[in-house]
């Protein structure tokens, strides 16, 4: 028999237990009957309950959802054109234009958050979810444009000479071939920027003012006055849909490469 | 004469790598089955994608049936190419990739179902409409491709070595349907191809290309038996090539080298006696002599067997390697023994003559 070594496998237990154990201790004082959140008293559904009827709740989380709708659709289409744009084309320059398309996933955030801030006082803009749409977009694009190029950069170009050859103009190429064979980056990358949104806080204290409230804002300034198990079965549900969005774009980008093959 | 289908006046063509088309003209008759050949980076694959519109030539024309279609974009000159790596689209069905030229041209969906049929049926692929390209096979991709190209009736089909990545079994086979094909449809055909073999097999008139000029263009025939130059001799069928100077005996041109003189046949124009003179035989036209004869001496280097010919590589005093091929593997000639060989006039032809080669 071959003999195994045990250290790999105790190894990935190590690195997923200290992942997933604070996630793991969050979901179960959801659960939890008592108001603090170190003992445990048994089980109860209470705080979701409470979590579901409060209004402020319920409008953080439309908003929320319209931010991360609007913001990753307008990145996936800047981000798309740009990519294709970057990929199909040659000019002097191009190397550090695709260099600083990225750069806003390296800023750091609070950076962002003040340039951010900065930028709309200065054009007067009124804070709100048109500056909380603008910022989101602006660093999502990214997202969008590094998968939709590595997607473009894996595809050959004789598609769409092919296409061409057979009569097709310049839109319906890319209709018909380049954006079908493109679509499975542009889906991921969207669902990307939809959970950076969905999740994003420090920018968006930055440009929401204060008629708006997202629902990482609204933990976070329900923190700053306590910790109720509320926040945490408000946490188990952010997780749990950002898990899903994360695991749909990882199925999708795999269905693309499949159909590739 | 009819009109040319396809004109390709001086046509050049130069990448940021260096020049690939060093003005280049061409002829092609409707109906024709012809070939560009040459090896890699010869420019034939620019040709094609010239006359395609995929790609710009620097300077010169290109005209389809008459018409300058030298500005045109590739979607409106009603020529259609057969990609190397076939191109068929991932994510289109076998129909969906033969319809989609004539969906563009908006025909009824009744006629685009008899059409695709008709297609798969022409290419040996019957009821095949429904399978995703992934699950063919490369003969079959390959089948797919050139009904995508045909449904549409195109007056030129491009095929930009259409075999090169098929087994060799495949590929005399689909030579043959190639064949059989084009016949059929009547279209003329532009096929690339560095295989001489294929090249002499399948065209009506084969244009043997290097560093972008055409060396030589004529049928099969011509282009083996009348090499124009020492490399259209050797590219096509490997000719041997024997150097020395020009003499004239009986009235006749003789190859004079090593002392030994042997009349030749010169197509062109007859170099003077004392001038250098290359002249091109083909292996299987070399002949031995017996001893004591007069003829040309070699030793014996080498003995194999190919595709049912016996090959001797000799080699003569000066180093020169010269093959000698036969039908038939009975031969008693061993390595190391020495021969002498001579050949027939008129399988000797000039492929270069005067002082400056």
């Amino acid at each position: 028999m071959k003999k195994r070594s045990f250290f790999p496998s105790f190894y990935l237990i190590l690195i997923t237990v200290i992942m997933y154990l604070p996630i793991l201790f969050v979901m179960i004082y959801s659960v939890n009957l008592s108001k603090l959140s170190s003992v445990w008293t048994g089980f109860s559904l209470k705080w979701y309950r409470d979590l579901f009827r409060d209004r402020n709740v319920g409008t953080a989380l439309v908003n929320s959802l319209i931010l991360g709708g609007v913001s990753s659709l307008a990145a996936a289409v800047i981000g798309t054109l740009g990519a294709i744009g970057t990929a199909r084309t040659s000019f002097r320059g191009k190397g550090a234009m695709e260099y600083i398309a990225t750069l806003p996933m390296m800023t750091p955030e609070i950076i962002l958050g003040m340039i951010f801030l900065a930028f709309f006082s200065l054009l007067g803009l009124p804070f709100g979810m048109s500056t909380l749409i603008i910022s989101h977009t602006a660093f999502c694009i990214p997202y969008v444009f590094m998968q939709v190029k590595a997607r473009l950069a894996g595809m050959d170009k004789s598609y769409e000479e092919a296409a061409r050859d057979l009569g097709a103009g310049r839109a319906r190429v890319f209709f018909d071939i380049t954006l079908p064979l493109i679509m499975p980056g542009i889906v991921s990358g969207m669902l990307l920027s939809f959970a950076m949104s969905f999740d994003d806080v420090v920018i968006s204290i930055f440009v929401t003012g204060v008629s708006v409230n997202t629902l990482p804002i609204l933990i976070y300034t329900q923190l700053k006055t306590g910790v109720t198990p509320k926040v945490n079965a408000l946490c188990t549900l952010m997780f749990l849909a950002t898990l899903l969005i994360v695991v749909l774009s990882a199925l999708i980008g795999r269905l693309g490469n499949k159909k590739k093959a | 004469m009819s009109e040319p289908i396809l004109e390709l006046r001086n046509i050049i063509k130069t990448f940021s790598e260096g020049p690939v088309l060093n003005g280049i003209s061409l002829s092609v008759e409707p109906g024709e089955f012809i070939t560009l050949l040459g090896s890699s980076g010869c420019g034939k694959t620019t040709t094609l994608r010239i006359v395609a519109g995929l790609e710009t030539c620097d300077s010169g024309r290109v005209l389809l049936e008459g018409r300058d279609v030298t500005d045109e974009p590739p979607e409106r000159r009603g020529v259609n190419m057969v990609f190397q790596n076939y191109a068929l689209f991932p994510h289109m069905s076998v129909e969906a990739n033969i319809a989609y030229g004539l969906k563009i041209r908006r025909r009824s969906r009744a006629d685009i179902r008899r059409a695709v049929a008709d297609a798969l049926a022409l290419v040996q692929l019957p009821g095949y409409e429904k399978r995703m390209p992934s699950e063919l096979s490369g003969g079959q991709r390959q089948r797919v491709a050139i009904a995508r190209a045909v449904v549409n009736e195109p007056k030129v089909l491009l095929l930009d070595e259409p075999l090169g990545a098929l087994d060799l079994q495949l590929r005399r086979q689909m030579q043959i349907e190639l064949k059989r094909l084009q016949k059929q449809l009547g279209i003329t055909f532009i096929y690339i191809t560095h295989d001489q073999e294929e090249a002499l097999n399948m065209s009506d008139r084969i244009a043997v290309m290097k560093n972008g000029v055409f060396q030589q263009i004529g049928s099969p025939a011509e282009i083996y038996d009348r090499p124009k130059n020492a490399y259209v001799a050797r590219f096509v069928g490997s000719a041997n090539i024997l150097k020395g100077t020009a003499e004239t005996r009986d009235g006749r041109l003789c190859l004079s080298s090593g002392g030994v003189v042997c009349p030749v046949t010169c197509y062109g124009a007859e170099p003077r006696a004392g001038e250098a003179l290359t002249v091109a035989v083909r292996s299987e036209y070399i002949d031995f002599l017996p001893e004591g004869a007069e003829g040309f001496p070699a030793t014996v280097k080498e003995k194999s067997f190919a595709g049912g010919m016996l090959r001797l590589a000799l080699e003569r005093p000066g180093g020169e390697e010269i093959v000698a091929s036969r039908h038939g593997i009975d031969s008693d000639l061993m390595p190391g023994e020495s021969v002498r060989f001579t050949f027939a006039p008129e399988h000797a032809v000039v492929v270069e003559a005067g002082d400056e080669t």
